[in-house]
Order: structure tokens, then sequence, then C-alpha cells
């Protein structure tokens, strides 16, 4: 039944695709009493409170009571809720666009538009729907070059298309981590507050940079603990599925809700620690990159056959405690410390460690069309792993545009790599 | 792509075979060759080679074409460089430099960190990002250059890039077809300058008492990036057409930027021109790229613009859209490869498009 619902939610916005719509759906969703009732229908906790802070999140956004920046993933979002901006993850909600069955429209109409279908289709897809009109008008629009140069162009033509271009912000992460990088990107995220603050017409709020900074402090504790317990895992609970947390990992980092979910998902990995594992050794596997958002069989294949996803690239916490006494430095420094930044050395490094902390037989690594960064590293990261001596195994795949997805050829190759595996 | 004949083996034989120093290889626009020249290395530019299927192995199917063909060509050339640069002007160039520290790790590599603003503080970012690379620069040649020589170096390339600016005024004033304007372009960055300077000068003085003969044609502009397909230029050369301007990575790009020393400070005055100099696609602010080419496209009574652009790169596959949108001139897209050229297929293209606006 709950399955039915879920799957009417998705036919009916696929067949009213328009911003009314979506507004008036989620205006009713994020609603206590039917946010409880929906509650119900997740089979785990964290599940649970993913979605639920998900729905409410976008239906602050789509209320636009108070003032909606789009944001690029990568980005420090303590700043945003340290200024009270509500962030709207474009990228993000390419991927839900691939979830809902309606990244087909989407794509269709970036196509019209003229973007090349060489381009990724996280940006397409998102581009798509800016240009059906299906997100929020935002008052702001920030992004960063940091992991590819795809979501700089695109947001900006977003600015473009809403008449933004004034209020369109690019933070500009270097490519070394040096004092000379920190304090030219410490001193680009203040002005942009500042001038975001001014067009507010508002103060510059340290403390309320302060109180965010606090949050993300206590989120990042919270995710260490969620991280060191997954180590010894033997099973998740279900429909536990670690690629499903990037908006709370990134565009919730500095609110008392990512505390929320990462503290109480922390409770419920840990009363799964008692399990051993089966008598025939599952095959832990790290998971690199992204995964496909729309119905795919991959994770039922991968069980089926004794698998299990030890960890997930996009989930390790990169960078050091925040100073909330030092906003801008602080999240100049967390820019700077992710692993996508610069030389592929620093998430080779990164790889390496995982496989080794959590014991990985393997790598899986999603190959998504279109992303130049990732799919440029993919021989050397599988040389590195290699060496490490962790098969590696890239899927060469889509993960929002479905009709790139071969679920025959896919079964093949994931079943000769796990046997490979032993 | 092709073979380099007529114009320059007429005119730049000696500077093409000119060796003097170790040869650093060198990418993108944003790399201050002045600072290489400084250092007492040879700076030549990595153009690629056409057969590429090497790369084919370490990068994957859609990746820049010409980030592949330069992988190939850095592996070929692994001992002839005595050192390459590398600028992080895209992620592509980024993947680049990647492979070279990985699978050439005997050569001495560096990347050099490239602001995608114009501003205060990204100049002053960019001075300290090409001090560091002068220092690595020193470090890796040996010897003492200093600032004098840097400014040698400044007035040397101050000087090739003038006269590479009258030689397109002299294209457009048709002394000078358009593919031997591109190939002297690109051999000015693959050559000794000393001698260089010296051979354009007198390709100039020749040029220079030729009679001018405009064609009758449409005035178009060509925009795009990383474009060195000769088959490409020589259509455009032969078709009742004037190119009176190009916006590319290996034309206008490259030498359209004159060093003005300012505040006695060699690495503020690079920083300073080099940000300023007509921008990449790669860089934030996209609309001020497109009003760029609108008052160009303006002020040369331009009726068209030919958009080139090699396949998957996403910076200018991302401003075609915005470009299409805001001109109020009309434009052809092409997107070519980098060794596979469809000569019939694009000329048929053009033509069409030529018969629509002309």
């Amino acid at each position: 039944m709950v399955k039915n619902i879920k799957e009417k939610i998705k036919k009916d916005i696929k067949n009213n695709l328009n911003q009314k719509y979506i507004k008036r759906f989620l205006s009713i969703a994020a609603k206590r009493p039917l946010l409880m009732l929906l509650g119900t229908t997740f089979k785990s906790q964290s599940d649970r409170l993913l979605n639920l802070y998900s729905i409410q999140a976008m239906g602050k956004a789509y209320k636009n009571s108070s003032p909606v920046a789009y944001g690029s993933l990568f980005l420090p979002y303590e700043l945003f809720h340290g200024l009270g901006l509500v962030p709207f993850l474009p990228e993000v909600l390419a991927g839900f666009t691939a979830g809902m069955g309606i990244a087909e429209q989407t794509l269709k109409e970036a196509n019209s538009k003229w973007y090349s279908p060489d381009l990724c289709t996280f940006h397409r897809s998102a581009s798509g729907a800016v240009e059906l009109d299906l997100f929020p008008k935002p008052r702001f629009i920030i992004v960063t070059n940091l992991a590819c140069d795809a979501a700089q162009k695109a947001f900006y033509l977003y600015a473009k298309k809403f008449g933004l271009e004034k209020n369109f912000y690019h933070v500009d992460v270097p490519y070394h981590y040096d004092q000379d990088s920190i304090s030219y990107l410490s001193g680009q995220l203040k002005n942009i507050c500042t001038d975001i603050c001014s067009k507010l017409g508002r103060d510059l709020d340290i403390e309320g940079l302060g109180r965010a900074i606090d949050y993300s402090n206590q989120f990042r504790h919270w995710g260490l603990k969620v991280n060191q317990t997954r180590k010894k895992l033997y099973s998740y609970p279900p429909d536990y599925n670690g690629l499903n947390f990037i908006l709370p990992f990134h565009g919730m980092a500095g609110t008392k809700d990512a505390v929320t979910i990462y503290r109480e998902m922390y409770r419920e990995l840990e009363s799964y620690t008692g399990g051993r594992a089966s008598s025939k050794r599952q095959k832990r596997l790290i998971w690199l990159h992204l995964k496909p958002y729309y119905k795919n069989e991959i994770f039922e294949l991968l069980k089926k056959d004794g698998c299990m996803i030890a960890f997930e690239e996009i989930n390790h916490i990169y960078w050091p405690k925040l100073d909330p006494d030092n906003p801008f430095y602080s999240l100049a420094v967390k820019l700077l410390s992710h692993y996508l930044r610069g030389s592929i050395e620093n998430r080779a490094r990164v790889i390496e460690n995982l496989a080794k902390d959590y014991s990985a037989d393997g790598a899986l690594f999603f190959s998504h069309w279109g992303c130049r960064q990732n799919n440029g590293s993919i021989r050397i990261l599988k040389d590195r792993l290699k060496a490490a001596g962790i098969p590696t195994l890239a899927i060469d795949g889509d993960c929002v545009d479905k009709n790139n997805y071969s679920k025959g050829q896919l079964s093949t190759r994931l079943q000769a790599f796990i046997e490979l595996l032993g | 792509m092709g073979a380099d004949t007529d114009i320059i083996k007429k005119y730049f034989k000696k500077s093409l075979a000119g060796t003097k120093g170790p040869v650093i290889g060198w990418m993108c626009t944003y790399a201050p060759v002045e600072l290489m020249h400084a250092a007492g290395f040879m700076p030549r530019r990595i153009y690629g080679i056409e057969d590429f299927k090497k790369a084919d192995g370490y990068l994957p199917i859609n990746f820049c074409p010409y980030l592949k063909s330069s992988l190939a060509q850095l592996l070929k050339e692994k001992d002839i460089l005595a050192c390459a640069a590398f600028a992080n002007s895209c992620d592509g160039s980024r993947r680049l430099f990647d492979m070279s520290r990985e699978y050439l790790a005997r050569m001495p590599a560096y990347i050099i960190d490239v602001p995608r603003s114009v501003s205060v503080a990204s100049v002053d970012f960019y001075k300290k990002s090409i001090k560091k690379f002068f220092y690595f620069l020193k470090d890796t040649k040996g010897g003492k250059a200093g600032e004098e020589d840097i400014l040698v170096s400044i007035d040397l390339f101050n000087r090739i890039r003038k006269s590479l600016g009258d030689l397109k005024i002299l294209s457009v004033q048709g002394r000078l077809s358009f593919i031997d304007y591109c190939k002297v372009v690109r051999c000015s960055a693959v050559s000794d300058p000393v001698l260089f300077i010296e051979e354009l000068n007198r390709l100039l003085e020749a040029l220079s008492s030729n009679d001018s003969r405009q064609k009758d044609g449409a005035r178009l502009m060509l925009v795009g990036n990383f474009i060195n397909e000769d088959r490409l230029f020589k259509i455009l050369s032969e078709l009742d057409i004037n190119i009176v301007d190009d916006d590319l990575c290996t034309t206008k790009r490259y030498y359209d930027n004159k060093v003005v020393l300012e505040k006695e400070d060699v690495f503020y005055s690079l920083a300073k021109s080099y940000l300023g100099k007509p921008a990449c696609m790669r860089m934030s602010d996209m609309g001020a790229k497109v009003r760029t080419i609108k008052e160009a496209a303006s002020a040369k009574d331009i009726s068209a613009i030919i958009f080139a652009s090699l396949k998957f790169c996403d910076n200018t596959l991302y401003f075609y859209p915005l470009l299409k949108e805001e001109l109020d001139i009309p434009i052809l897209n092409i997107e070519l490869e980098y060794n596979n050229f469809s000569e019939g297929q694009v000329k048929t293209r053009i033509e069409a498009f030529l018969e629509m606006i002309w």
C-alpha cells in the first residue's frame, strides 16, 4: 500500500509538471500531521528522518517566505544557514527528477535550449527544470568551481534566466592548499556574505554564523561516529543507503536537523553492530562517486551476490573541526580540505585509506557520463587501488538519465567482478 | 591540424629550428611564457599530435580531444621536454596534469593556479601564484634568473604579440589568407621567440607591399576554444567571406595581451595583464564575455558568428546557449573532434549558413 501511495505521488507530479502543483503538494506534505503519517511508512529511522527533513527543506524553499539561495553541492552551507538563507540545491534536485521519473522531460527541455547532450545530466536536468519553471525563484545564486567546471557555468545561466546576474556569486576555490589560498578564499566568503547582507538590508550576523558553525561541528561529531560505527557493520537497517544522504551532508550542514539526522543514524547503526558476518563472509565494497537515482537493480544484485557497501567515498568527513569565532577562515579551510580540490593525489589518498579502514575487498566506481573530473581520474585511481591490492570495477552509466542504463550488461559485469573477488 | 607548409617553410625556418636552451612544454594562454623564457627555458606550446590512440588507455572517450592529444604528445616527447607547465584552467587540464605526474613522473611539471574572476584580490592571488611558478622554474632549471631577465622577456613577448596583432590586420585586409595567419600564430608558440620576431617582421614587411584583396562576402567572427584545425581554416579561407575577428585559444586569446609594467612589480604586471586579456570561457563572468563578443561584432560590422567548439569542453558548451540567446546576429555551431574532421560536411553546413545570412 505504501508503495502504491508513493507511486501515485510520482505519477501525479509527472502528470502535473508545474511549480504550482509541486508547491501545493509540498505545502500539504510538509505539514506536521501528514509528515508524521508519512514517517510511519519508512522502515528505518535514518531513512525516515532523511525523507522527512528533506521534504521540510524543500517545502521551505518552495514556500519562499525567506530568501531562497541556489547553491552548488560543495559549498559550505553553514554560510546559508548563518545568514538566514534557505538553500536550494539544483544538483540534488536533479537527482530527484530522476527518482520521480521526470528527468526525460527536463532533459528534453534542456536539449531544446541548446544544452549539448555531452554535458553532465545533473546539470542538464536541473537546467531543464529551471527552463520549465519547476524550481522556486531564488533571490541569490552561489556556486563554486570546487570539483567541477559545469556547476559554475550552469548556475550562471540560472542567474541569467532569473535576471539575477548581480546576485550571482562565484566562490573561486584555488587549486593549491596554502596560506595564500586560505586568505583569498576567506576574503571571498566574507565579501559575499557582506554583499548579501547589504542587499537584504541587514548587518552581517557573525553570531548567527558562529551558531551555524556550532551546529556544523555537532553534525561533524555525529558523522564521524557514524563512519566509525560503519567499520564494524555487517548489515544495515532496511532501505538504508549511504548514497542517499547528500542533502543533509551538504545542504543541511549548519542546522539542528543535520545534527538530529546523524545522531539518530549513529544510534540506529550502533544497534546493528551486534550482528555477525554470515558463514560465507560478505564482500565489502567501497563505492566511489555517485549512484543512479532512478529505479535500478544495482544494489539488489550486489546484495544477492553477497556484497555490502561498506562505505561510500561521498560520506567521508574531510574537514577539521571549525572555529565559530573565525567563520570565514574556517569555512575556507573546509572548502580547501575537500579531496576533490586540486590534484587527484588528494582523492587517491582518501580512497586508499577508506579501503583500508573499511576492510574493503573491492571498489565500485560509478562513472557518470559527462563528469570529466571524475572520469578523467579513473585510470589513476584504478592503478592506485590495484597497487594496494584492491580490485576495482568501473561501471559506465548515468546517474540521472535512465536511457543510459543497461540492466543486462551491468548484471554481467557485476557478477564477473564479484566472482573475481572470490 | 595539419602540416606546416608554404608560408612557414618560406619565412620561419630558423625560428622553428631554434633549440636554444631546454624545452618547456606549456598549455593554456593563462600560463605566462615570459617567466618560462626568463628562467632560461625555450617555451613550446603543446598542440597535441594527430595520432592519439595511446591516450585512450588513460582518459575516457568523452574527454577533451585536445587534452587527450596533448597527453599522447607528452608520452611521446617525454625525453625531449625538460619540463611542462599546466594551468588550472579546467577539469580536463587538472586531470592531464595528474596524468603527467603519475605516468611521466621524471618530467618536472607544475600547475599554475589561475583565478576565475578579475578583481583586486584575484590579481593579487594570481601574482603570488605566478611568483611560485617562477621559483619552480628557477629551481628546475638552476641559474640566477631574476627580475631583469623577466623584463627582457616581457619586452620580447610584447613585441611578438604586437606583431601578431599587425598580422591579423593584414589578414583582415586580405593581404594574407586566414589559414596562413593561423599557421603563423601557431608557429609563434612553438619556435624560438628571439628568431621568430625577426622572421615575423620580415614577413610583415613583405605582406605590407601586397595588394589588399578584401572579399565581397560576409564579415564573420570565429569564436571557440582550442581550434587548431587547418582543414577548417582552409574552408574559411577559400569561401567568399572575411574572418574579421577570431576569439580562440589558438589565436587572439593567446596574443592579444600587452604587459604594461605597473607598480614596478613584474609579477603584478604580468598577473594583471594576463587576467585582463581576452577571457577564456572558463572565467566566471560569462556575461562579460558575451558583451565583449557583441561589442566586437558591432564595432567591426560583423554579420554572423561561427562558433567552433571541440567536443566535451564544458566551459564552451555551456557558453553557447547563453551566446545564442544574447546575440542579435546569426550564429552557427560546429562541434569538432581533434583528428577526425569531416571536411565535406562542415563545408556544406557553412555554405548553407552563408546562403541564409548573405
